[in-house]
């Protein structure tokens, strides 16, 4: 994501002339970030994968289909991930929405960081239970917590890759992250 | 806006970044095979196509400019008949009476006198063979006209005529009424006829 956005077009315009070594490029770059925002979106790793082919099949098949008015190049290949992964998970309803009850009891976000639920988390089991934690999250908030934590984007970034203000990536980060705190609280009661 | 603070969360903030570490960092090797075949194969048929196209292209133009150079032709080639014979040309009275029509077979076999030399190409036959003898007619004899012979139908059309050259005695073309005079021995002649599909002499050139 670090690379110039003119670069990327440029990139693009070589593929769409059929440069080997351009499609190469810009697989190299975008390959992972794309395959992990869709593992993380999924939490599953046929899904990334078959997301991250995707991604590049239409860029193959459509190379002019990219409009530089509208965005980066990254937020181009993101956007279409973002529709491939939504996709899929309706068609196999690996979609997990988190039910209402355990949103209800999600308030300030004071009320969670108040908890130090995160003290021994260097345990492996409880890595696993933030990885379900963030697959339970809402598509809207496991959207921000992929990009901007997970990938770590900026809000500038995350928001044209959202197609929304940075202002709402933050608060809906802000959010996701309260979430987050509640249902390991959660599950370290349970446990 | 601000953007969180890593202090301010710090133990969040490090549990997610465990987290995007312990995930895989990239597809599987084979994807990058997969497409790399893909994106070959997509342009190489692209390549295809496209020289296809130019291909196809090119041979509409060639076609299109063929059939304009025939149509051109056709169009020249009634003209320059039309110009060349003097349709309403009379027939020189010294002429005998020839039979109203005089086809060039009937020519051909004409009395041992009016043999034709083994050299001569029977416009008969070679309407028969269906390859008229087309002659190109030079400068010189093109500056002649043809004279009409008396079989000569100003109703057929200009294109179903021919041209053909032949050598053949003066008197055979005395017999079939062309302009030469009646004392013709048997000097060949060289001479371009105009000739009816069916071989009907309408007109006769002498070119030599």
């Amino acid at each position: 994501m670090a690379e110039s956005p003119s670069a990327d077009q440029e990139l693009l315009r070589q593929l769409a002339k059929g440069n080997e070594t351009a499609f190469c490029s810009l697989y190299e770059r975008y390959q992972g970030p794309l395959y992990r925002f869709a593992l993380h979106m999924s939490g599953n790793s046929a899904t990334a994968e078959e997301v991250t082919q995707e991604v590049f099949m239409l860029l193959i098949g459509r190379p002019r289909g990219y409009q530089a008015e509208k965005g980066s190049v990254a937020g181009y290949l993101f956007g279409i991930a973002r529709n491939l992964t939504r996709r899929i998970m309706q068609r196999s309803r690996l979609d997990l929405p988190v039910d209402d009850e355990s949103l209800e009891g999600i308030g300030e976000p004071a009320l969670a960081s108040d908890l130090d639920v995160l003290a021994d988390l260097s345990n492996a089991e409880l890595l696993e239970i933030l990885r379900k934690a963030v697959l339970a999250l809402p598509e809207q908030y496991r959207e921000v917590v992929a990009l901007c934590d997970l990938e770590e984007l900026n809000y500038a970034d995350a928001a044209a890759i959202l197609e929304c203000s940075p202002g709402t990536v933050a608060s809906r980060l802000h959010r996701a992250r309260a979430m987050l705190k509640t249902k390991l609280s959660w599950q370290k009661c349970m446990k | 806006m601000h953007e969180i603070n890593p202090q301010r969360e710090p133990r969040l903030t490090e549990a997610l970044r465990r987290l995007a570490a312990l995930s895989p960092q990239s597809a599987p090797p084979q994807i990058a095979a997969g497409l790399l075949h893909e994106f070959r194969r997509h342009h190489a048929r692209r390549r295809w196509t496209r020289r296809a196209g130019m291909l196809g292209l090119a041979a509409c133009l060639a076609l299109a400019a063929a059939l304009v150079s025939t149509r051109n032709s056709r169009q020249k080639q009634p003209e320059a008949a039309r110009q060349v014979i003097p349709v309403k040309q009379p027939v020189p009275a010294k002429l005998p009476e020839p039979s109203a029509k005089a086809p060039v077979h009937e020519a051909a076999a004409a009395p041992a006198s009016a043999r034709i030399a083994p050299r001569v190409h029977r416009p008969t036959v070679k309407q028969a063979a269906g390859k008229p003898e087309r002659v190109r007619p030079s400068a010189r004899t093109a500056a002649r006209a043809f004279l009409a012979l008396p079989g000569y139908d100003p109703g057929v059309p200009m294109d179903q005529l021919n041209i053909v050259r032949v050598m053949l005695p003066e008197s055979a073309l005395w017999k079939m009424g062309a302009p030469v005079r009646p004392d013709a021995g048997t000097r060949r002649v060289t001479a371009d006829f105009v000739v009816s599909q069916d071989g009907t002499p309408y007109a006769v050139r002498l070119v030599q």
